[in-house]
């Protein structure tokens, strides 16, 4: 309708052919690595799961569930579970409550100042992960790194961050924080701006304090993005904590910052479990289906490119 | 203070507080790695925390060059992300318009399953993609970190968006002047949505620059690796104890990223908030 509409009626079939396959022909170099490197890649992960494997020997065995059924028995895999839902809970507390409160100050500060704190809170979102996790390394240093010598003026003796089991996970979690903080609060702050501030002229006019404001306005009005913020932080502690994991502790100590991605990690690459690590794979993606497509649902809503 | 009406002076004064103790604190670890790569040894060493080096030295910067392959995963990283920032613009252009523009069977389905893929998380298709790349003969090449990363759903998703929101008129005018597909696109189409595909791809080009896991699994040789891999491995090798040469790596690994993202502050907030966060 938008092509072929104009021009002289009559064409060579050739030309039609042509017309016909133009699409294709536009979408085919996004296409194509997407199918061979996501679609094929997830049907042979699950053919992969049901074999005894070790991704280089000619000699590959047929299994069937054995490698799931291994897997639930598997006490690695249940802490690695636990663990995953350590990090969700935390990074959840530390990047909800801070990014909200921040962002009702922040869309109360006017004039040229409220981008550039947007800005500046943002930024840990464009630093490298690795970069990330090798500069706390040396804030988190336990002799002289310069959050334990802060604590130590405080009269507080810091304990030993990432090499202590009972903490090595919020460790892990506070540097996801510091970079996921200001991308949840920029989302805030985005879906505060969308509410009328009609809403608010009455209410100041009605005598209504600040706090009954956010609790009767901004809060019930926010819930369709506290979702989303919600959704993409579970997504974010269960994939991103990877990084971290693997330049910092391997997943120790004694496998106490071990989690689910990571745990695939081991058993594909350093255990040479193909078939293992394959059916892991298939069952964190589908722990994470859910929450995933809930964020789909929410992506139309929000990916819009206004000038 | 009363509700949003006139906050009092002081009102101000305290939400300016707020606001600037926030970005005090999440400016610290950024500062407190380039205040590193700029101290001496002993500086260092030194209990008590000192904020600005005494006195500021480049002597780091020289360890690095001299005990890493600096140069080499400057220029991987380089490479690698401008071939990465170049395809993935290119090929969400292409698609995006054959979405907005056309009717054709099948459309909706493709659609589908360019969303599809954005579902799927790296970590559950990386064993299969490394067997791949390795029989393909790529490990540790850079062919094995950007082939399998030649386009990307979101930017079809995010340039479809905006397409979409053009006038119709834009697509038919240029019709009737008798220009075909492909020179209603360039000509036309690309330079009005300028804009959206700048910030596309400075946001590819911060997904190429800042990753780690992919390139970690298929380059194992230093003089392929890029500067987040060489950063890892300079940490593993020196045990984490210079200090100072592995802060000016991490400084110098940041500095393009940070670069960019002041050049283009504005769009990347907004795109990549949409995005979700690589890297």
């Amino acid at each position: 309708m938008v092509t072929g509409a104009i021009g002289t009626p009559a064409r060579p079939a050739s030309a039609r052919w042509r017309r016909r396959c133009e699409p294709y022909l536009y979408i085919l170099p996004a296409f194509l690595p997407l199918v061979v490197f996501t679609y094929w890649p997830l049907a042979r992960s699950l053919e992969l799961s049901l074999f005894d494997w070790n991704m280089v020997s000619a000699d590959r065995r047929w299994v069937g569930a054995a490698n799931y059924t291994a897997l639930l028995a598997a006490a690695d895999f249940w802490l690695a579970v636990w663990n995953t839902g350590l990090y969700i809970v935390g990074l959840l507390l530390l990047t909800l409550v801070l990014p909200l409160g921040l962002g009702v100050l922040l869309n109360r500060v006017g004039g040229r100042l409220q981008p550039v704190y947007k800005a500046i809170f943002f930024s840990p979102a464009v630093v490298s992960f690795a970069v990330a996790a090798i500069t706390w390394l040396w804030i988190f240093n336990p002799i002289n790194g310069v959050l334990n010598q802060a604590l130590g003026d405080l009269g507080v003796t810091g304990p030993a961050w990432l090499n202590q089991p009972g903490w090595v996970i919020w460790a892990i979690t506070l540097i996801c924080a510091w970079k996921l903080t200001g991308y949840n609060l920029v989302i805030f702050s985005a879906g505060l701006a969308g509410i009328p501030s009609e809403y608010y002229e009455a209410a100041d006019m009605d005598g209504a304090s600040a706090f009954q404001q956010f609790r009767h306005i901004s809060w019930p009005l926010l819930t369709p993005t506290t979702f989303f913020v919600v959704v993409t932080t579970v997504i974010y502690a269960g994939q991103y904590t990877l990084v971290p994991i693997q330049i910092l502790t391997q997943g120790g100590p004694n496998k106490a910052s071990t989690n689910v991605v990571y745990l695939i990690y081991q058993y594909g690459f350093q255990f040479f479990e193909t078939g293992r690590a394959s059916a892991l794979a298939t069952v964190v993606f589908l722990m994470f289906l859910g929450v995933t497509l809930l964020q789909q649902r929410f992506l139309e809503r929000y990916v819009h490119y206004d000038r | 203070m009363t509700g949003r009406g006139q906050p009092s002076a002081a009102a101000t004064a305290g939400l300016h507080a707020v606001m600037i103790a926030g970005c005090v604190a999440t400016l610290f670890p950024l500062f407190w790695m380039l205040s590193t790569s700029f101290r001496m040894p002993d500086d260092i060493a030194t209990p008590g925390i000192a904020l600005i080096p005494r006195p500021p030295t480049l002597e780091n910067y020289r360890a690095a060059w001299r005990l890493t392959p600096l140069g080499l995963y400057v220029w991987n990283s380089m490479l690698s992300t401008v071939a990465l920032m170049s395809s993935q613009t290119v090929t969400s252009i292409l698609a995006a318009y054959a979405f907005a523009r056309f009717r054709f069977p099948g459309r909706e389905l493709l659609f589908g399953l360019f969303v599809g893929t954005m579902m799927v998380p790296i970590h559950v298709v990386m064993i299969p993609n490394y067997i791949l790349v390795s029989r393909l003969g790529w490990i540790d090449t850079l062919a094995g970190l950007i082939v399998p990363q030649l386009s990307n759903a979101f930017g079809v998703f995010m340039l479809r968006q905006h397409l979409l929101t053009l006038p119709r008129e834009l697509f038919d005018a240029a019709a009737i002047d008798g220009a075909g597909s492909w020179r209603t696109l360039w000509r036309i189409v690309v330079p009005v949505s300028r804009s959206p595909i700048f910030a596309l791809a400075i946001l590819f080009f911060l997904n190429a620059w800042n990753q780690y896991f992919w390139p970690f699994l298929v380059l194992t040789r230093p003089e392929v690796q890029t500067l987040p891999l060489g950063l890892q491995r300079f940490a593993g090798s020196e045990g984490g104890a210079s200090w100072g040469p592995l802060m000016a790596v991490a400084t110098i690994a940041s500095l393009p990223a940070i670069l960019m993202y002041t050049v283009g502050q504005r769009h990347i907030v907004r795109t990549s908030v949409t995005s979700g966060l690589k890297g």
